[in-house]
């Protein structure tokens, strides 16, 4: 597991006396891609500006790392700025403002702008680009000067398809290199595809999750289902899911699709797997169940159920969930 | 006829007229640049910084933008004349007492008007610039160079507002023939004589200048957006 380089505790931040943002604890890992989910209104913009330090939180301790590595920090907003003239000026101003030499900008530029088909607008003046451009020029211009932290609001919003598959594509590179990105987005595939961890948002609160979510590979399919491999490193557990193409990088599992049963038994679901209960939790009448499997998977249950089959801490169970319980991303 | 005669005056290259239209110009320039230095710091500050008293400050501002041009003519000729505090530098009736009561005028204008301007910048501008660790002056650069039209306009709107007015040059020029005399006051005077055509001349000249600066506006900055 990465080291967190980013804990906020006991987070609040106000927008004149409405409360917008309170969060207990907040951890981002180094060199991970993490992604908050939510709705408008949701908070995700105000803890994308604590983050990149552009404004402060009213209450709540941040750790020491992160005031030295927002001098590396570039955010990129939901409707992003650009500078009035050239788009060659607009990436010619942050690459100066970084101290790069001018005969190794024009190379830098030309590079960035092949990954995001830009190279055609190098000339054009910004008040021509359409959205779409603008809002790639935009992350274009953060991804020029090679932030240690990149974060995104909304990177996805008011952009074609084509547009989102080239800036997923960047993420993901920026992923392979070990450099952190952090992004918000409502559009939830985008976030499953990218995210190494994902923070569900609600009301400017960080939501429990109601689904297991695994990164993984397809490691082999037929015309309706596929092998997916997941767990990255270390432990791993192959799901079996239906299928429509083969480029899946995550699978999300409700809990509440999720069964468990004391022994092996006959179903029809094709996915079986053996495991220890890790943690039990009590949420209302409802209880969290962690079991390891491999990989950690959370089932949902009754008070009734918890009785009934005496579960408890590290005792063995099947996890049971049909492959149309699946969704691949 | 009237008319005839008048564009003779300026296609003849009346030395009167030149006169008059080029005192009234540079004093309005002059008054315009004084007036603009001041008028740009104050208006950033208030746009930029959050201290006591900044409301009472826009307020008076506002207020002053609607001051009478005979009140601020006024109020500086009680300090100039010979009996004011002022009195001992012999300013009233030159074209240093127009020069001051022009500034006076076209501050509160220029300030309240680039206050306005700035106030209107957006938030992501300057979070832009300091997510790209820009330094500070080059951040204020930056944000007069994103409104640079504005700003210009707030700027012309107090040369048009000088280069316009008659109260405060008649009180504190005196109209003097040859030394203080401006268009709009030889305006006024040449309308009370009933001879139209001095009048007439000017007034088309005074035309032409306002339209000359707005086009120089238009065209070098508007243009090159």
């Amino acid at each position: 597991m990465n080291n967190p380089f980013v804990t906020m505790t006991n987070l609040g931040f106000s927008y004149d006396s409405n409360e917008v943002l309170s969060i207990e604890k907040l951890t981002i890992r180094k060199s991970l891609t993490t992604v908050f989910l939510g709705s408008n209104g949701s908070g995700k913009t105000t803890i994308l500006k604590i983050l990149s330090g552009l404004i402060s939180p009213d209450r709540g301790s941040i750790n020491k790392n992160l005031l030295d590595l927002l001098k590396d920090t570039v955010i990129v907003h939901q409707v992003p700025y650009l500078f009035t003239g050239s788009v060659k000026y607009n990436m010619d101003f942050v690459l100066k403002n970084r101290n790069i030499p001018a005969e190794k900008r024009l190379g830098i530029i030309q590079e960035v702008f092949k990954k995001l088909d830009l190279l055609h607008l190098l000339q054009r003046k910004t008040s021509g680009l359409s959205g779409g451009e603008k809002h790639r020029l935009a992350i274009a211009r953060a991804i020029a000067v090679d932030p240690e932290i990149l974060i995104l609001d909304e990177p996805f919003a008011h952009i074609d398809t084509e547009s989102r598959i080239l800036i997923e594509e960047l993420i993901c590179q920026r992923s392979e290199t070990g450099k952190t990105t952090i992004l918000s987005t409502h559009n939830i595939s985008s976030a499953y595809r990218l995210a190494d961890k994902i923070i569900y948002l609600e009301n400017g609160k960080i939501k429990e999750p109601e689904y297991n979510f695994l990164k993984g590979i397809v490691s082999g399919r037929d015309d309706h289902f596929c092998s997916f491999l997941s767990g990255t490193s270390g432990e791993k557990m192959t799901i079996l899911a239906p299928v429509s193409n083969a480029n899946y990088k995550a699978a999300v599992i409700p809990y509440s699709d999720i069964f468990l049963s004391k022994d092996k038994i006959e179903t029809s679901a094709q996915n079986q797997f053996f495991g220890k209960i890790i943690k039990l939790r009590k949420t209302g009448s409802q209880y969290f169940v962690t079991i390891d499997c491999g990989v950690e998977i959370r089932a949902v249950v009754t008070d009734l159920s918890v009785k009934e089959f005496k579960l408890k801490e590290n005792m063995n169970i099947y996890v049971n969930f049909k492959a149309s319980a699946v969704r691949l991303y | 006829m009237v008319f005839i005669k008048a564009l003779t005056l300026i296609l003849s290259a009346d030395r009167e007229v030149i006169f008059i239209s080029m005192t009234s110009l540079s004093m309005a320039v002059t008054s315009t640049i004084v007036a603009t230095i001041p008028a740009l710091l104050l208006g950033t500050t208030l746009s930029i910084k959050k201290f006591p008293g900044k409301s009472i400050i826009i307020i008076i501002l506002n207020s002053l933008m609607a001051m009478p041009t005979v009140v601020i003519g006024l109020m500086i000729y009680s300090l100039i004349s010979r009996s004011g505090p002022l009195g001992q530098f012999g300013l009233l009736f030159t074209p240093w007492a127009i020069i001051i009561g022009q500034s006076v005028l076209s501050f509160p204008i220029i300030t309240s008007l680039v206050y306005s301007a700035l106030s209107k910048i957006s938030i992501e501008l300057t979070e832009t610039l300091d997510t790209f660790e820009t330094g500070k002056f080059k951040k204020l650069y930056m944000i007069f160079r994103e409104s640079r039209i504005a700003v210009l306009s707030a700027i012309l709107s107090g040369f048009g507002r000088v280069i316009g007015e008659v109260g405060v040059s008649m009180m504190l020029g005196g109209n003097i023939r040859w030394f203080t005399r401006t268009i709009t006051t030889t305006i006024a005077l040449e309308t009370s004589k009933g001879e139209f055509e001095l009048a007439l001349a000017l007034g088309l000249i005074l035309i032409f200048i306002s339209f000359t600066v707005n086009a120089v506006l238009h065209l070098g900055v508007v243009s090159h957006e």
